[in-house]
């Protein structure tokens, strides 16, 4: 099936209103869209490009809904459901590393091992993972706004628009979830 | 955490941090209440809020974005397929993804190879290899992983087979292994090859990565047979270029088609894709053993090229200036495994097991004699240590006398044919081969002080030549008499015949008619030059029998066995468009300025903006007129009679007619072109052309001038690594017809058939033996071979066709496809985006 860019407004409005299951939809839709660009933006890089996430999922959000979307709004959403697809992505391959690690070795084959991200970095984020997931479950608001600015690599102002706050408020929810994690992380 | 405690500790929080000192630790006081932890928790985030910045501060963003690309995103892992539940994603290859599985039916566990989708496009290929399989399930043996079953479910291709844990041989190969241990794997792989031979399996593929060492030191050998479903079946090619992330490259019709993979462990003849037997498999284990004993890889080289050339024609040096223990036994059964010749190796693998197993004996006696001596009975020891050494001379008696034979063996059967490389004597100051029907040589010093030379041999004339200062991975020659060229991307060279130019790094070495030249040149900028005789000045025309321009990195050069026109020369390259480029295009053979009977042919591109001026030097393009010019030769400007392009239509990606041609990307943000991912390729192969008085596509009298054999082009999403992609079309035409110059219908005749598929948006077009087809929702082929929609070079009397949009994937067979086979293929075709 083939969603139209209709489809995928309906599902991101949805999904805004608190319907979780249009974001299980979506996520297929979204995350094929962001692989393709994803590969396009990495062999630019071999042009000595540079990118940003929010390039990328900028990028997606025009083809998926582009100029047709005049809800504003729907921008942003789609920025959030971007953001959490790759902090999925992000997750299950640094767990998938540190099984591996763990395992002492499992075998390979043929495999082309290409380390992507470090052991401390894999580390790092798994254990940001857990907080972040910790601190979802008393405070969802400062823990979607991390994973869209450290994710998806949202500006506050971004942020704000897509949970409807103001800037400052996004800020002071940062400042305190930053020290949250930062503290839960080393524990 | 409670909401409410953690909306307080938000609340004091915010409020403290206006506080510094004193002051704020009275205020968290004043505030907490007497509640000890909340204080603390709150003291301790104020002070991770003013520390300075923590890694969250940086968004993931380089790293999510090579995630969403990278190598585990497609994971199936928790997926069930029949009755096999996939685990943890294992292993990835060219072939397909093995996950860790449950065999849910038998309850064991086992390793599941998901065999890329893009197999199931030649069933044929799927067939053989399920035969083969049944054979190597019927090899059973404590070092072979067993194969259980291959099925097919839900229209996937499954491999099942034994879950082996343990680490690969190349991971341990990190760390050096002792002779001991080395020598023992050796004769572990030795042993499960033994089995599989004796059951008519080939492994095809040792190589350390199918090695596994398991937890309690024994060794598994994996993939057994599994080399066979992308090895040759007949002549049957398939070119495959997946979309999206999988880009595989199956093409046995030619040698280096043949190349899939790394060559370090191929022998000579799978290189050269002859015929692959036990003898095989022996050579692979020859270069592991070299590699194991010594660290290092037999036959090394730079490059991919410099591999091969290294596999087909030097020899390893010895092991025993290793200064290891047993040297010579060891380079004895070296030699024997690694003789280029398959008839000058080990008979069968269970003579060089033998010899491995007398090496393990003797290491064994010496490591006893030794250890006793240290443990002081030194009268027992010493006896034990005489009769160990005696043993150990029989043996290496033993072993001289076996080599003695089995030399006089392949000297007596090989009279006239001493084996390519061995002769270390040989190697003076080039070491000089042939391959065997003489059609080229190349070689070089092996102080490489003299980094290349390129030797030419015909019947009529030798020349050679030889470049000095620099270094060997700068130059390659690609096995024959035409392009020395060079395969990075900052030099160029050219062969041109007659005359000679000595640029200040070559040193002509001219042969005996001096006939023949190397240019080097090197391209100003990245484009498509078009060598029109002239070189520093100096006219070369009239003398030239072949002229090849090459440019930068993306260039390869396809050329062999130009003895008899077999393929004589294909020329790929490729480079990124962007919107608004346009790229110009010609085919053409060396017409004017050339012999006129030329051999030599040509295709350019270049990109050139409409305003610049002819000098900038493409064989034909067109200005703003609209017309075609030519710029070959003496005809320079004129107009080209008949070579029409499609002006820019909107929406059009390219046009073409066939002959010469212009591909526009236009700026529309519906087409997937100017934004890296898109890449135009043209690839053109030229047969006999000895027949063609005026070319092929020469840029008038398309019709009876005798025949062409057939060209095509194809534009494709390339891959990096050039020689993944090739399209020829052979001996189809005889073109009789004065005005259409590649009639449709001509495609259908002749040996050889294609299939271009290209993928716009959801719909695969495909041009398959001359008739154009797209899907339909249905997935049914229908013919549209009276659309205007798509062109792939083909020219109906009169009515072009062209296709539009953008391209993805490109499927190529050189045989014609059966009404089923087409069928599947629609059918097994996923439209993007779904």
């Amino acid at each position: 099936m083939v969603e139209t860019e209709e489809q995928i407004t309906e599902l991101l409005v949805a999904w805004s209103n608190g319907d979780e299951v249009s974001l299980e939809r979506l996520v297929p839709l979204v995350e094929s869209e962001l692989k393709r660009i994803a590969r396009r933006f990495l062999k630019r890089e071999n042009a000595n490009h540079s990118f940003m996430t929010s390039d990328l999922i900028n990028e997606a959000y025009m083809r998926l809904i582009g100029q047709r979307d005049v809800q504003w709004k729907n921008q942003s959403h789609f920025f959030a459901v971007s953001s959490i697809i790759i902090r999925r992505i992000l997750m299950n391959h640094a767990r998938d590393r540190m099984t591996g690690k763990r395992a002492g070795g499992a075998f390979v084959l043929n495999i082309d091992d290409v380390e992507i991200i470090s052991t401390e970095k894999t580390t790092e984020l798994i254990s940001l993972d857990e907080a972040l997931t910790c601190l979802s479950n008393f405070d969802m608001v400062k823990a979607r706004i991390v994973e869209m600015r450290y994710f998806g690599g949202l500006t506050t102002t971004e942020v704000a628009e897509v949970l409807n706050m103001t800037p400052a408020a996004v800020t002071r929810h940062w400042n305190l979830a930053r020290a949250w994690l930062a503290r839960q992380m080393r524990k | 955490m409670q909401k409410e405690r953690w909306q307080k500790i938000e609340e004091i929080f915010f409020a403290a941090a206006e506080f510094h000192g004193p002051a704020r630790e009275n205020f968290l006081r004043d505030n907490c209440l007497g509640d000890e932890a909340m204080l603390s928790e709150i003291r301790a985030l104020l002070a991770e809020h003013e520390s300075p910045s923590t890694s969250l501060d940086t968004p993931v963003f380089d790293i999510g974005v090579q995630m969403l690309d990278g190598n585990d995103v497609d994971k199936r892992t928790g997926e069930t397929i029949g009755h096999f539940k996939l685990g943890r994603l294992i292993g990835r290859g060219g072939m397909g993804e093995v996950y860790a599985a449950e065999d849910q039916k038998l309850g064991r566990k086992v390793a599941v190879k998901l065999l890329n989708k893009l197999f199931a496009l030649d069933p044929e290929r799927i067939r053989r290899f399920r035969k083969e399989a049944k054979a190597v399930s019927r090899v059973v043996h404590p070092n072979v992983a067993k194969l259980y079953e291959v099925c097919e479910i839900d229209g996937e291709n499954l491999i099942v087979m034994e879950f082996v844990e343990g680490i690969n041989l190349r991971k341990h190969l990190a760390v050096s292994i002792p002779l001991g241990e080395a020598i023992d794997i050796v004769i572990q792989i030795a042993s499960a090859l033994g089995a599989a031979h004796t059951a008519g399996v080939v492994h095809r593929d040792i190589k350390p990565e199918n090695i596994v060492i398991t937890p309690n030191g024994a060794i598994k050998v994996l993939d057994f047979g599994l080399a066979k479903l992308v090895s040759p079946i007949g002549d049957g090619t398939i070119h495959i270029q997946g979309g999206e992330n999988v880009k595989l490259t199956v093409d046995m019709s030619t040698e280096l088609g043949a190349l899939v993979g790394t060559p370090a462990y191929m022998s000579p003849e799978q290189i050269r894709g002859s015929e692959v037997g036990t003898q095989t498999d022996i050579w692979s284990l020859g270069v592991l053993l070299y590699e194991m004993v010594s660290g290092e890889l037999p036959f090394r080289g730079l490059t991919k090229i410099d591999q091969i050339a290294a596999v087909l024609m030097s020899s390893p040096e010895p092991i025993r200036n290793l200064r290891l223990p047993f040297q010579a036994e060891l380079d004895t059964i070296i030699a024997f495994a690694l003789s280029k010749e398959k008839s000058g190796r080990y008979g069968n693998i269970d003579d060089m097991l033998n010899d491995l197993t007398k090496i393990r004996e003797m290491s064994d006696a010496r490591r006893q004699s030794a250890s006793e001596l240290r443990s002081g009975s030194l009268l027992s020891g010493f006896g034990r240590y005489l009769q160990a050494n005696l043993i150990k001379a029989i043996l290496i008696l033993g072993i001289a006398v076996l080599s003695m034979l089995v030399f006089l063996q392949l000297t007596k059967s090989n009279p006239a044919k001493p084996p390519i490389g061995f002769t270390e004597n040989a190697v003076t100051d080039f070491s000089i081969t042939s391959n065997p029907s003489g059609n080229w040589s190349y070689g070089y010093t092996p102080s490489d002080d003299i980094s290349l030379f390129s030797l030419f041999t015909s019947s009529d004339h030798d020349r050679y030549f030889k470049i000095t200062g620099m270094p060997i991975d700068k130059w390659q020659n690609q096995d024959s008499p035409h392009p020395l060229i060079t395969h990075n991307s900052s030099d160029t060279a050219i062969t041109a015949g007659g005359v000679f130019l000595p640029p200040d790094l070559l040193d002509l070495h001219p042969g005996k008619e001096g006939q023949r030249s190397v240019l080097r040149w090197t391209a100003p900028a990245k484009g498509v030059y078009r060598f029109d005789g002239h070189f520093q000045g100096i006219d070369l025309s009239g003398t030239t029998t072949d002229a090849v321009i090459v440019l930068n990195s993306k260039l390869v050069l396809f050329n062999e066995n130009i003895n008899g026109f077999g393929i004589p020369k294909a020329f790929v390259f490729s480079r990124e468009l962007a919107a608004g480029d346009t790229v110009d295009f010609s085919v053409g053979y060396g017409g004017n300025g050339f012999n006129s009977d030329s051999t030599g042919a040509y295709v350019a591109v270049t990109k050139i903006p409409l305003s610049d001026s002819l000098q900038s030097g493409p064989v034909s393009y067109w200005p703003a007129d609209g017309n075609a010019y030519d710029l070959l030769g003496g005809n320079d400007g004129e107009l080209l009679n008949g070579a029409t392009y499609k002006p820019g239509v909107s929406g059009q990606a390219f046009s073409f007619d066939g002959v010469d041609g212009r591909v526009s990307v236009p700026n529309s943000s519906n087409l997937n072109v100017g934004t890296g991912d898109f890449t135009i390729t043209f690839f053109a192969m030229f047969d006999n052309l000895e027949n063609n008085t005026n070319g092929m596509v020469h840029k008038d009298n398309y019709g009876d001038q005798g025949s062409y054999n057939g060209w095509l082009f194809n534009i494709c999403d390339f891959c990096d690594e050039i020689g993944g992609i090739g399209v020829e079309t052979r001996n189809i035409v005889q073109t009789s017809d004065n005005d259409a110059r590649y009639p449709k219908s001509n495609f259908q005749v002749g040996i050889w058939y294609h299939i271009a598929a290209v993928r716009q948006s959801n719909v695969l077009y495909l041009y398959i033996d001359g008739v154009l087809r797209s899907t339909t929702p249905e997935r049914v082929p229908t013919d549209l071979s009276n659309s205007s929609n798509l062109e792939f070079g083909a020219l109906s009397s009169g009515s072009r066709q062209f296709f539009s949009g953008a391209l993805d994937e490109i499927y190529f067979f050189n045989r014609a496809l059966s009404a089923d086979e087409i069928q599947s293929l629609f059918s097994a075709y996923t439209p993007p985006n779904n």
